[in-house]
């Protein structure tokens, strides 16, 4: 009966094909088999180390499977010539001539006779060991993550703590410049994939005694570790709580990034606009750390993520504030304009042509008319084809290295372009209205931005193509509507100006800059004001 | 309880109240009966803004006596007084309905003049029941980033028709009957105390009473001061008779306006742009309508409330829509006799009865 069930409802392949099980081994799992596994392996991780150095070896032959992993390098030794001893680390992560000079040189020649074994760890690390970051431990978890992490795990005979010393060496990408956010004025400097890289370029601005780079380990068994920084005492404390404790809520196994990280612990899962401003300026995000914002690094990731942000976040750049106030106005007034015709434009190219013809005067229309005389494909179709070929232009052109990223871009635009014309595939007029779309479209700073923008073009599209204005006015009063429903970590999007936080401040579209210490208003941050 | 009310500043409570003010002085009025007898419109559109504002602060005075933030504070839970709530309930449909149907015709008659309202409203009923069903706080946000958006494109058409005005075009004025005029204000009560009746409903929302007052002050003074303004801009650009039986006036206007100049015909760009007022103002009144029902009798999620008072505004104005002689005369008692709905229940919510204290039982 179940397998007659089964083979009705399953339309996509023929029951009793081979599957992966994810239980394999044990047979039918259990309802909640799953969960009990996770917590199974969370609690052997929670463990505390023994006494015995061969219990703690075997425990971490088994846990970093060293018969097979070869990474793992165990260094047997004997302190001061008499108390067995170990050095676990991996290889790559950590320097092995810092292993060899700071930790085994000293132990080889520190006098332990007459030391108390429950004493011998502190009295190592005060008297034998020279290095710089050092901490004492009893948890297996933490022991294990710091193996990952590229420190070296001392282990001893007849003791239940180990030494943790910092050795981390691996290979890094040094500082570049941003490739994403080229700006005219200010720094060239970018984001790497080293956190701790990240947090010194940060601090390289900052320099405060208050700005707080608070380290934690986030994820499920692939625990990853992200800071989270900013300004302690002007931080709203409310938003900084409601943010660990959503970071406290991860527990996935996947591979944790900026990108990643927002889609965990944002409100808002199917808003097209982004909850979290991805930058890899460290100029940018130290100025929202400034304004009262929280800056998220993540390991291995070259961006930070800064939150919580609002529309006027998304539409600014980086060398924003360093242009001069009325110049600064009319770039944001002309990004605003652009990303309006990025959005709106040929929607309402659409409406006009396929419905109200007859707002349109009589020279455009036959300009219009002209145009597409002998091109076979309807209006609408062939406006959402060119605005596909548009974003699969902009993205094969995003994903090839730069050089062949331009060339792709100049091909796209030119050569196609010329040849959809000349095969009556497409008609100039539209290519005009595209062109122009995809000029607004670049003038939004964010990339994430920029697809919504896209998302958004296309829906208005199809609304136009459907029912004129009126689908234009529909669909664009309940995107409206909906994006001023939403807050990205308790602030409104459409904050200063809906909710108006300030009294004068919203009018203008860039404010002077004026000389004295001051933070965003919507962040309802503590401490001085704007 | 998710009665999605949220928290919103006086700008923004201010903006949704002068939106709707707006819509509803000057595109939920029945033609036919506003200029059946000379060309007062904007007379009556100013004495029943005055008498909205009337109510409105003998409301928030009771609210301040007697220590509550919103209209169902006043009617309370109790099992007869909680059904004073239900005609202010209709007078808001009813409120929500009158510039809807305005625009229904609109766009049927001029815009697609093919197509059937059932089509039109299947692509209105879906904005209107997710404005509806998504709360106070969006609702006026929206109406705070939509408001420069659309005081400018009023200011537009009222200023691009300076040279169709001509004074002589207001005569007559019905000055000679005071009685029939204020008669025509109290009818007009359902369209120009609606916003501030939704106002009290989601009262709970603004930062206090004294914000929730100013709010309405101002939102209600300035949209019935445009809305006034406007009717005016209409009586000068025709005369009664042709308006009487003109039934979307403000749009033929703008129409007249922009033949005369064709390089910017922009007329339905902006018909389109009002329509956004419009269901921005009908979702206000319902899920105002809403929240009153859901507090009044104990309903502890607002969203089925919301949906199903859209559903019955929307499947009204297709029911009324019906072109029959029984519908007809519906339409007009609607028009002019729904003032009813609040001038009754009100005078009661106000009201407040006391109980008689139990006599001492005689030894």
């Amino acid at each position: 009966m179940k397998h007659a069930i089964r083979t009705l409802f399953q339309f996509d392949q023929p029951y009793r094909r081979f599957e992966l099980l994810e239980t394999e081994p044990r047979g039918t799992p259990s309802f909640f088999a799953r969960r009990q596994t996770r917590r199974a392996k969370i609690k052997a991780a929670h463990g505390r180390m023994d006494q015995r150095l061969t219990a703690n070896l075997a425990w971490i032959r088994e846990r970093f499977h060293t018969d097979v992993n070869t990474d793992v390098i165990l260094r047997p030794f004997k302190l001061g010539g008499t108390v067995d001893a170990l050095a676990v680390s991996m290889n790559g992560m950590a320097d092995d001539s810092k292993i060899a000079e700071f930790i085994l040189r000293p132990a080889f020649r520190v006098a332990v006779d007459g030391v108390a074994r429950a004493k011998l760890p502190s009295y190592f690390r005060e008297h034998a060991l020279s290095m710089h970051e050092t901490e004492l431990t009893d948890r297996r978890e933490a022991v294990e993550q710091a193996i990952t992490e590229g420190r070296t795990a001392i282990l001893l005979d007849g003791v239940k703590e180990a030494i943790l010393c910092d050795t981390r060496g691996f290979v890094s990408r040094p500082v570049g410049e941003p490739q994403n956010e080229m700006t005219i004025m200010g720094p060239k400097e970018a984001f790497t994939e080293n956190i701790r890289t990240n947090v010194t370029l940060l601090r390289r601005i900052v320099k405060r005694s208050d700005f707080v780079c608070e380290f934690r380990d986030s994820g499920g068994t692939n625990r990853t570790r992200l800071a989270l920084c900013y300004l302690d005492g002007t931080v709203n404390p409310a938003l900084l709580d409601e943010v660990r404790r959503r970071l406290d809520t991860i527990s996935t196994d996947m591979r944790l990034t900026v990108g990643r990280v927002e889609q965990l612990i944002e409100d808002y899962t199917y808003l097209p606009l982004p909850q979290m401003l991805k930058t890899e300026r460290p100029d940018r995000a130290a100025s929202a750390v400034m304004d009262g914002r929280i800056a998220l690094l993540v390991e291995g990731c070259p961006q930070a993520g800064v939150l919580p942000i609002t529309i006027g976040t998304l539409m600014a750049s980086g060398e924003d504030l360093d242009m001069r106030q009325p110049v600064g106005t009319v770039v944001l007034l002309i990004r605003m304009i652009g990303a309006l015709l990025s959005t709106y434009l040929p929607a309402y190219f659409l409406a006009l042509a396929l419905h109200h013809p007859g707002q349109l005067s009589g020279e455009i229309l036959e300009t219009v008319v002209a145009s597409r005389a002998m091109v076979f494909l309807p209006l609408w179709m062939e406006m959402i084809f060119l605005l596909l070929v548009f974003q699969l232009v902009r993205e094969a052109g995003l994903r090839v290295p730069g050089s062949i990223g331009q060339a792709i871009g100049i091909i796209g635009g030119l050569l196609l372009g010329q040849a959809a014309v000349s095969a009556n595939i497409v008609s100039t007029v539209v290519l005009i209205i595209v062109a122009l779309t995809g000029l607004g479209n670049f003038a939004i700073p964010d990339y994430s931005a920029q697809v919504a923008a896209a998302y958004y073009r296309l829906l208005l599209c199809i609304a136009a193509s459907l029912a004129g204005l009126l689908g234009i006015m529909v669909t664009g009063l309940c995107a409206t509507a909906v994006m001023c429903s939403a807050k990205s970590f308790g602030v409104p999007f459409f904050a200063p100006y809906s909710p108006v936080t300030t009294h004068s401040e919203h009018l203008r579209f860039r404010t002077r800059i004026r000389n004295r210490a001051g933070t965003s208003d919507p962040l309802n941050p503590e401490g001085r004001r704007a | 309880m998710n009665l999605r009310i949220g928290a919103f500043g006086r700008q923004e409570s201010a903006a949704v109240v002068l939106i709707a003010a707006f819509f509803s002085g000057c595109f939920g009025i029945d033609s036919g009966v506003l200029y059946a007898r000379g060309n007062a419109s904007w007379i009556v559109q100013i004495i029943a803004v005055v008498q909205a504002l009337l109510l409105f602060e003998g409301t928030v005075w009771v609210l301040r006596v007697r220590g509550g933030n919103d209209l169902s504070a006043l009617i309370g839970t109790s099992r007869i007084k909680r059904f004073l709530a239900i005609p202010l309930i209709l007078a808001l449909i009813l409120a929500a309905m009158q510039p809807l149907e305005s625009f229904l015709f609109t766009i049927t008659q001029y815009v697609f003049t093919d197509s059937k309202q059932v089509t039109a409203m299947l692509y209105l009923a879906p904005c209107l029941f997710l404005l509806t069903a998504l709360g106070a706080e969006t609702l006026v946000r929206t109406a705070r980033i939509l408001l420069p958006i659309l005081l400018l494109s009023v200011a537009e058409a009222l200023l691009s028709g300076i040279g169709e005005y001509h004074l002589y075009r207001i005569h007559p004025i019905p000055f000679g009957e005071p009685l029939q005029i204020f008669t025509q204000a109290g009818s007009a009560q359902i369209r120009a105390a609606a916003p501030l009746i939704a106002l009290l409903c989601i009262g709970e929302g603004t930062q206090d009473r004294m914000a929730m007052r100013s709010a309405g002050r101002i939102g209600m003074i300035a949209g019935g001061l445009l809305a006034a303004t406007a009717l005016f801009a209409l009586s000068m650009t025709f005369t009664y008779t042709q308006l009487k039986d003109m039934p979307s006036p403000f749009y033929r206007m703008l129409v007249e306006v922009r033949a005369e100049n064709p390089t910017l015909r922009l007329d339905r760009a902006v018909l389109f742009l009002w329509l956004s007022g419009a269901i921005l103002s009908a979702a206000f009144y319902l899920y105002a309508a809403s929240v009153l029902y859901a507090k009044t009798f104990g309903v502890r999620d607002v969203r089925p409330a919301a949906l199903c008072m859209s559903g019955i505004a929307v499947t009204l104005i297709l029911v009324l829509y019906y072109d029959s002689e029984i519908t007809e005369t519906i339409r007009e008692h609607l028009y002019r006799d729904a003032w009813v709905l609040i001038a009754v229940p009100f005078p009661l919510i106000l009201l407040r009865f006391k109980r008689r204290k139990p006599c001492a039982a005689s030894s």
